[in-house]
């Protein structure tokens, strides 16, 4: 019998083994609890991380939340105080930066200001020692890949900040690094050029097949983007998952403001799927506590507004106090009975709803399957 | 500023006088006669080899030294880090006259151990460094300060080593900044009387010294010559280090 447990024991020991090689043949990057503080600031509190062979992931949050120290400790420009970091299962947490096969987009690009485009391409081959003939080859291959061909005799200094961008792209990916860091390099740029950088970013991404890692503080960004991406807090990560995931069922509700607004609503469960708020009982899909107090999240867009109360489900009567009016998006702040406010957003296609003025009193109603669950009190926890 | 030049326009029109002594003017028959006679007067020969001696070996020496201060000084933080840039300061706004005595103080005393600090152009060379050194440290390191830190950790990124990132991309950037206070120093150096006085030896005069030596005995047009000869250098050195550091700035 104990013979039995043993063998029993191996085997599971030898499971285990083979799955988290098997996950470490999948996964580029591992951080295995990385601690970091600079001084008596923890910036860096026991980060895990998994991020997987040619994913487009990004770390979201605002500054000073660690996600720039997190690619940082990546790079080997800063060291883990404790913890792991692997690239492809080798263990490379004390390494330099140049013994690690990943390269960096800087925030402001960084290019060598004294070495002309084609210079500053090649610096990464010259350090290796790449033949003369291939360094040639690569550098104009990389170039053309970012269309800045042209270019190639100049000075970084007589370029425009789009195109200093694609040179900074072009001298990290001429590498074929394993992983490539993009540390907010799109932050700099004015909006327009922002949108066609992103949308050359993803193509270059999925034809390269590589592993981006992109740091944002950006939402919009991070959630366009990413095929995955992880929203950091104070050190931590609040939630990790693809970007519809993390919008329609935020963890928390830091994640559900830092994802596009969201409305919180504050409520007492009554029945199973039924609470009650300061402006009315509301039915709900969220899967409630037996009892106690919770709190409720539903965005914007997904409240409608009516003049006629098409039902007495989750319809609630809401005064227009101010009206945003910005394009392609049209925004209410209502207000209800009890001075409850809310955001109501909808998309400009030119309907009637759209003709709301403010002081009108309306119908709100918050579709059953839109309301989520962000947090949830037992009484115990309350007193 | 016309207190500024004016002394020194005298001079200059004073190298162009014809007769030694006495204060009548009359233009220098031929007009360079003063300057010719530096050339054949050995002494002053003598003082002027000494003076550029003294002012490559110590500027060269100063320059690496300064430079490397510099870069410490901004690369790392260290504990005091911000004590020693501060420390930087003092050789530049100690009066020149401290300076001097404590350097003779501090030969003095390792004289009695070294016989290599006997007064010489060996002394003199040291004493020029100490107070170069800062001079260099600062300019570099205000460069340096100008510049990009990402740049290093770019190049780190893109498989540079330590040597190779500094040799490839800090070194190249700081090269203005290091040219500049090169020729600060230089022209301090040459241009250096009451340090140099108190640390050189009886073979070791440099042209201050010689100029104050002679002028004892009177003022002479060939003494207005060599300092003419020594302000146009000093000009030309502190203007090209000015444009050093403005193109740098491009």
């Amino acid at each position: 019998m104990r013979q039995c447990r043993i063998i029993l024991k191996v085997t599971e020991l030898n499971l285990g083994e083979r799955r988290k090689r098997q996950l470490e043949q999948n996964s580029d990057v591992t951080f295995g609890n990385v601690r970091k503080s600079f001084g008596d600031l923890e910036v860096l509190k026991g980060i895990s991380l998994e991020i997987r062979r040619g994913e487009f992931f990004s770390l979201l949050g605002p500054s000073g939340c660690g996600k720039t120290t997190l690619l940082r400790i990546l790079a080997g420009f800063e060291f883990a105080d404790s913890g792991e970091v692997k690239l492809r299962g080798q263990d490379v947490t004390q390494l330099p930066p140049n013994q690690r096969n990943v390269n960096t987009v800087f925030q402001n690009y960084a290019l060598f200001p004294h070495m002309s485009i084609w210079d500053n391409v090649a610096f990464g081959l010259k350090m290796r020692k790449v033949a003369a003939l291939e360094i040639n080859s690569r550098v104009e291959k990389a170039l053309e890949t970012v269309e800045i061909a042209s270019k190639a005799r100049n000075k970084p200094a007589q370029l425009s900040g789009g195109q200093r961008q694609r040179v900074a792209l072009a001298r990290a990916i001429v590498n074929e690094p394993q992983v490539l860091l993009l540390d907010e390099p799109l932050s700099a740029l004015d909006r327009k050029l922002r949108a066609n950088l992103q949308v050359e970013l993803m193509r270059l991404q999925s034809r390269l097949a590589m592993t981006f890692i992109f740091v944002t503080h950006d939402q919009e960004e991070a959630l366009t983007m990413s095929d995955r991406l992880a929203v950091m807090n104070r050190g931590v990560i609040e939630q990790l998952g693809r970007p519809e995931e993390m919008y329609e069922h935020p963890a928390n509700a830091y994640v559900a403001k830092f994802l596009g607004s969201s409305n919180t609503i504050a409520a007492t469960v009554i029945a199973a799927n039924r609470v009650k708020t300061a402006f009315g009982e509301l039915e709900t899909e969220c899967d409630l506590p037996a009892s106690g107090e919770v709190t409720l999240a539903i965005r914007p867009e997904k409240i409608s507004l009516s003049r006629t109360q098409s039902s007495n489900l989750n319809t609630v009567a809401v005064k227009i106090t101010d009206e945003i009016y910005s394009g392609a998006m049209d925004a209410y702040r209502v207000k209800t009975s009890d001075g409850t406010e809310l955001e109501v957003s909808a998309m400009n296609i030119g309907e009637v709803m759209l003709d709301f003025e403010t002081g009108e009193t309306l119908y709100a109603s918050f579709p059953t399957h839109k309301l989520i669950l962000l947090e949830a009190h037992t009484k115990a926890e309350i007193t | 500023m016309a207190f500024l030049y004016i002394p020194i326009l005298v001079i200059v029109i004073f190298s162009f006088k014809n007769s030694k002594y006495g204060v009548d003017f009359q233009i220098a028959q031929p007009l360079f006669k003063w300057y010719g006679s530096l050339f054949e007067n050995d002494q002053i020969l003598n003082a002027a080899e000494n003076t550029l001696i003294v002012g490559v070996i110590s500027t060269f020496i100063s320059t690496i030294l300064g430079s490397l201060l510099g870069y410490g000084l901004h690369r790392y933080k260290f504990p005091g880090s911000r004590l020693f840039a501060w420390l930087m300061y003092i050789p530049v706004v100690t009066p020149d006259i401290v300076m001097a005595i404590s350097l003779l103080l501090m030969y003095a005393a390792l004289r009695n151990f070294l016989p290599i600090f006997e007064p010489s152009l060996f002394t003199m060379i040291i004493a020029h460094i100490t107070f170069q050194i800062s001079f260099v440290a600062i300019v570099v390191r205000s460069r340096l300060a100008g510049l990009d830190n990402a740049l290093e950790e770019a190049a780190r990124d893109l498989y540079a080593d330590a040597w190779q990132a500094i040799r490839f991309i800090v070194l190249p950037l700081a090269t203005p900044g290091i040219l500049a206070g090169a020729l600060l120093a230089f022209t301090l150096s040459i241009d250096d009387f009451v340090i140099s006085y108190f640390t050189s030896g009886p073979t070791s005069g440099t042209l201050p010294i010689w100029i104050y030596t002679t002028v004892k005995r009177g003022i002479t047009p060939d003494i207005n010559a060599l300092s003419t000869i020594i302000v146009l250098l000093t000009m030309i050195a502190v203007a090209a280090s000015n444009l050093l550091q403005r193109n740098a700035k491009d």
